[in-house]
Parts: structure tokens; C-alpha cells; sequence
């Protein structure tokens, strides 16, 4: 062990040990301080633990003022429901792209890709026109399908089928004489659940805590996803009961951290293939 | 022609598979793209039957002092943000790569929790953090006899708060990604540099940052357009104030198209946007489905 290398291991471990109290502190402060009234979570001389013990009056102020159960309800169905319309469509048009030669295939890719370009950011004002037109203010399917089939899970359900589904077993399918449908439901779909199951983890989360899109095309409160009501709730507690916001950031972020601590290998598989989105 | 057709014929499953994709893609991506720029040429202000203007929402937007302060915080969060996260990630995924690392599985997973959480989540949480009074930065400063500082609410401090912030989401995100990157740099290399007696800073600035040129470029891309898209730091940390100094462009286009009701004028600053995002995109798609892919000696 030379000077420079033991230096770097220290200073590693001191460095990791800052960036794992620098990270999970605010997490610590939110959970406790959705047990605290607003002069305790804001005072001079703080404690970590509330001073009065666990009381959920912040959670029974929470639910009298707005239908949280109701928003938490919504981003369940819409999450789901967009999880599932993306990972089934997505694994169609991957495997597709991955093992089937077909006249245009390569500009039809090239335009897939391309659409990763076009920033949501950009068509926000021209689809919420469009989908206020359409009837979908206020409706679930708005929330839903607008979202629904990225290129980046065509692209990263193919790039694990090019490898993952063998052509010879599905040259052997085709002598047994299944049809294309056979192969897709009974050899490439359970052949790529690995692959499926990172982008449906990656899917929830993203669905989860999308908040812009929601905001937008929902008026009325009830309607709302729970993160997105979150901005609400923010707004209201400029006038006290900051408590019971950090009461509902608890609450709505609760699944998405069991979830990313039971599957998080298969996350961060995720985010390497596809690249995830901010 | 004929065989092309008969091919396509014989192949009909295979644009099935893909049409549900193209569908949703025309309907809420190619069509709004094209609509906006319709819209960006009239006076739509969200309920009237719009008039056409021609190229005055442009024009407007020259002479528009906001839009330009909103351009120019963006740039300035770019420049506090994006070099400071790349640098962090760097390091942080060096550290993550040691061989003898204990228990780096926890490590990692402390490192992308804040990314796995809404950005709502966390902007709400860091108001209560850097808070002027009683937030628990302010405290912690008091303690060294400085303070308070209006972090949220002073003109100075309101960029370096969001970008403080934003570095706090996301730099496990691109140390992940980074860390994929040097896992294929093979240890054949260290351990010939480590023959050598390169110590580890050595071996981090000689070796890890000149191979990881590529995963580098394509990160520091990636990150400069998601911070020229960023709107939910800013919508609910600062609300783009005090007096404007953290309005962003993408904020301000939210707030002219949804708060002004100037869907006209948000669309043409939504076009210069897009261009703006275009020509960075070409490279960044260019590079993470390309070079990236491509694995190091």
C-alpha cells in the first residue's frame, strides 16, 4: 500500500459516506416531518423525531382537504394501464424490428428513432389543443394513451431479441408449423420477459411521477394523478400545513420506493438499455 | 414493384406489429409538431376563432425583454449544473467501480433514489430544506455564524438553489451510466498501469477519463437537453421568481400558454426551442445508438 492509495481509499470512503447522508437526510426529514406541526418542521433548534411522537393528524388533515385516496387511486390506473399498453405494443414492434426482414424496414426504424428527438416539451401547446378537442379534458384516456408505446422500449426490446430470441428456434417453430402469431405469444413473448420486465419497471416509474401532462389537461381535482396534485398541495401550504404536504409526498412516493428497492437491478438494467428520461 | 407489393402482402403481420406504435406517433407527435407550427403563426388565445398573423409571434419575440432573461437563466443554469454533475458522476462512479468496494450494491441503490423519486416530491422537500427561516441548511449555517440566507427567495441565490437541487436528482442517474462505461474499459489496462505504479488518481485521470470519452460527450448531450427542458425544479422550488431570476424557458412557455392564455406566442417560442433541442439531439441520438454501443479494447 503506497501514500496515494491509501488517501484514495479514505477519501473514497468519506466520500461515500457523505453522498449516503446527503442523500437519504431529506428523505429522513420528509417522513418525520409529515408528523410535525409547521413550527416544529421549521424550527431553530430542530430534532429529527417529532417532539409530540407520532401523531397522524397531518395524514387526517391531508384527507379532509383533498381526495387524496382518489388521486392515489387514479395514478394506479392510469400507471397500470399505460405499463401495460407499452409493454405489450412495445415487444410487438421490438421483436418485429429485431427478427423480420420487410420491404421499408430500415426507414420505418429510422423513423421510429427519430421520434426520440421530437422533445415533449415542444408539442405540449399544439396536443393539449388538440386533446382538449378531442373530448379528453378530464378523462382518463387522455392521461393514458397519449404517453403510451415510446420508441425507446421498441428500441430496447429489440436490441435484447437480436440475441435473445434464437433463430432457430423460431425456424423450428415454423417446421412444427406454428404461425407467426404462435411464435410472437408462445416463444417470443416469454423469451423476452426479462427484457419486458425492466421496461415495464422503468414504465411505472416514469408513469408514476409524471406530473406536466397531467397538470395540463386536468381541471378538476379529483381527476388528477397523486403526484401531480402534489403541486396544488404545495401552493396551498405557502399558508400553513406544510405538515400535511410532506404527509402527501410520503404517501405518493411510498410505491415507487418498495418497488425500486425490491426490482432495482432490473432498473437500472432499464435505464441502460433504454436511457430512461428525466 | 410487383414483388415488392407481393412481399408486403406476405409480410402484412409484420406492419401490423408495428402499426400501434406509428399510430400513436402520428396522432400525438407528428400531427401536434405540425399544428404548432400553425398555431405559432396566429393570435390563438385558447378559445376565440384565431386570426392569422403571419410571423408576428416571431418578430415579438425579439423585442420580448422576458423571453430573452428566461434564455439567459438557462444558459447560466446549463453552465452551474451540467459541468458540476458531470464531474460528481465521474467521480462517484470511479469510486463505485474500486474492486474491493464493500457493500457497493447499497451504495448504488442510495445513488439513484433520489432520481427514482418525482421531481415534485423532491422540489417540495427542498423547500422545506432551504427555507429561509428555520430550513435546515440555514440552521446548520447558523451554526458557523452565517446566515440566514434567502436561498428561494433572493435574486442571487434563486439559480444556485435550483441547480443545487438538480444536481442533487441526478448525478447518481449519470454515475450509473457512466459506471456501465468503465466496466467495459477491461482490467487488463489498470492492472498494466497499476504494474507501471500508477497510483489511483493516476489511473482516474490518465486512463478512466481519456477512455471514457464517448460515455462522457453522449452524458454531457443528454444532460444539456434535459436541462434545457427542465420545468418541475423550477415550477414548484422557485416558481421562476424572485422577479423572474429563475425563469426558465420552458417555464415561461408553460406560463404563456397556460396561465396567459397565449397559445400562439407559446408555440413560436416552443419552435425555437425545438430547434434549439434539434441540433442537439441529432448528436446525442447519433452517439448513445451508435458509438456507445460499441464495446472498448
Amino acid at each position: 500500500m503506497n501514500r496515494s492509495k491509501i488517501l484514495y481509499t479514505g477519501l473514497s470512503l468519506v466520500g461515500l459516506a457523505a453522498v449516503v447522508v446527503v442523500t437519504c437526510y431529506p428523505f429522513l426529514l420528509m417522513m418525520m416531518g409529515s408528523f410535525k406541526e409547521d413550527y416544529e418542521i421549521f424550527s431553530m433548534s430542530p430534532s429529527i423525531l417529532p417532539r409530540n411522537g407520532f401523531d397522524f393528524k397531518m395524514y387526517t388533515k391531508l384527507f379532509s382537504e383533498w381526495p387524496f385516496m382518489r388521486n392515489m387511486f387514479n395514478s394506479f390506473v392510469v400507471t397500470v394501464s399505460v405499463t401495460a399498453i407499452t409493454c405489450f405494443f412495445c415487444t410487438l414492434a421490438g421483436f418485429t424490428f429485431a427478427k423480420y426482414e420487410f420491404p421499408f424496414k430500415s426507414a420505418l426504424f429510422i423513423i421510429t428513432l427519430s421520434s426520440i428527438m421530437i422533445p415533449s416539451v415542444a408539442t405540449l401547446v399544439p396536443s393539449y389543443l388538440m386533446v382538449r378537442g378531442m373530448g379528453g379534458v378530464n378523462q382518463y384516456w387522455s392521461l393514458i394513451v397519449p404517453g403510451s408505446i415510446p420508441a425507446f422500449g421498441i428500441f430496447m426490446i429489440r436490441q435484447f431479441a437480436i440475441a435473445g430470441v434464437p433463430d432457430e428456434a423460431m425456424e423450428y417453430a415454423r417446421v412444427e408449423g406454428a404461425s407467426e402469431w404462435r411464435i410472437l405469444l408462445s416463444l417470443a413473448f416469454p423469451m423476452l420477459t426479462p427484457a419486458i420486465f425492466s421496461l415495464a419497471i422503468l414504465t411505472f416509474m416514469n408513469t408514476w411521477n409524471d406530473f406536466l401532462w397531467p397538470i395540463i389537461i386536468t381541471t378538476k381535482k379529483e381527476m388528477l394523478t397523486v403526484t401531480a396534485l402534489l403541486r396544488s398541495i404545495g401552493d396551498a401550504s405557502l399558508n400553513g400545513g406544510f405538515g400535511s404536504l410532506l404527509a402527501a409526498t410520503t404517501l405518493s412516493t411510498l410505491p415507487i420506493i418498495v418497488l425500486y428497492i425490491a426490482f432495482h437491478n432490473k432498473l437500472i438494467e432499464g435505464i441502460l438499455e433504454g436511457m430512461g428520461k428525466e | 414493384m410487383e414483388s415488392t407489393w407481393r412481399e408486403i402482402c406476405k409480410k402484412r403481420h409484420c406492419y401490423l406489429w408495428i402499426a400501434p406504435f406509428f399510430v400513436i406517433f402520428a396522432i400525438f407527435s407528428v400531427y401536434p409538431a405540425l399544428y404548432g407550427l400553425g398555431i405559432s403563426l396566429t393570435n390563438h388565445d385558447g378559445f376565440g376563432t384565431p386570426r392569422f398573423i403571419g410571423f408576428e409571434n416571431y418578430v415579438n419575440l425579439f423585442s420580448d425583454s422576458l423571453f430573452w432573461k428566461s434564455l439567459g437563466n438557462t444558459v447560466v443554469l446549463w453552465a452551474l449544473i451540467v459541468p458540476a454533475r458531470t464531474l460528481l458522476a465521474l467521480i462517484l462512479a470511479s469510486v463505485l467501480n474500486s474492486s474491493k468496494l464493500l457493500g457497493r450494491r447499497v451504495y448504488t441503490i442510495v445513488s439513484l433514489l433520489p432520481y427514482v423519486t418525482a421531481v415534485l416530491v423532491v422540489a417540495n422537500v427542498f423547500r422545506m430544506l432551504l427555507a429561509t427561516q428555520g430550513g435546515i441548511i440555514n440552521v446548520l449555517l447558523s451554526g458557523f455564524g452565517i446566515g440566514p440566507v434567502g436561498w428561494l427567495d433572493t435574486t442571487q441565490m434563486s439559480k444556485i438553489s435550483v441547480a443545487v437541487m438538480n444536481i442533487w436528482r441526478m448525478t447518481g442517474y449519470f454515475a450509473i451510466v457512466l459506471l456501465a462505461g468503465m466496466q467495459k474499459i477491461s482490467s487488463s489496462v489498470n492492472e498494466a498501469a497499476e504494474l507501471d505504479g500508477a497510483g489511483p488518481f493516476r489511473k482516474f485521470l490518465g486512463i478512466t477519463i481519456p477512455l471514457m470519452g464517448p460515455e462522457i460527450f453522449f452524458v454531457v448531450l443528454m444532460s444539456s437537453i434535459w436541462v434545457l427542458q427542465n420545468m418541475g425544479d423550477v415550477m414548484v422550488l422557485t416558481k421562476g421568481g424572485p422577479i423572474n431570476s429563475s425563469m426558465t424557458l420552458v417555464y415561461y412557455i408553460y406560463k404563456n400558454a397556460f396561465e396567459f392564455s397565449k397559445m400562439g406566442y407559446a408555440s413560436a417560442m416552443s419552435y425555437v426551442l425545438f430547434l434549439l433541442l434539434m441540433i442537439i439531439s441529432i448528436f446525442s441520438v447519433k452517439g448513445q445508438y451508435s458509438s456507445s454501443k460499441e464495446d472498448k479494447k
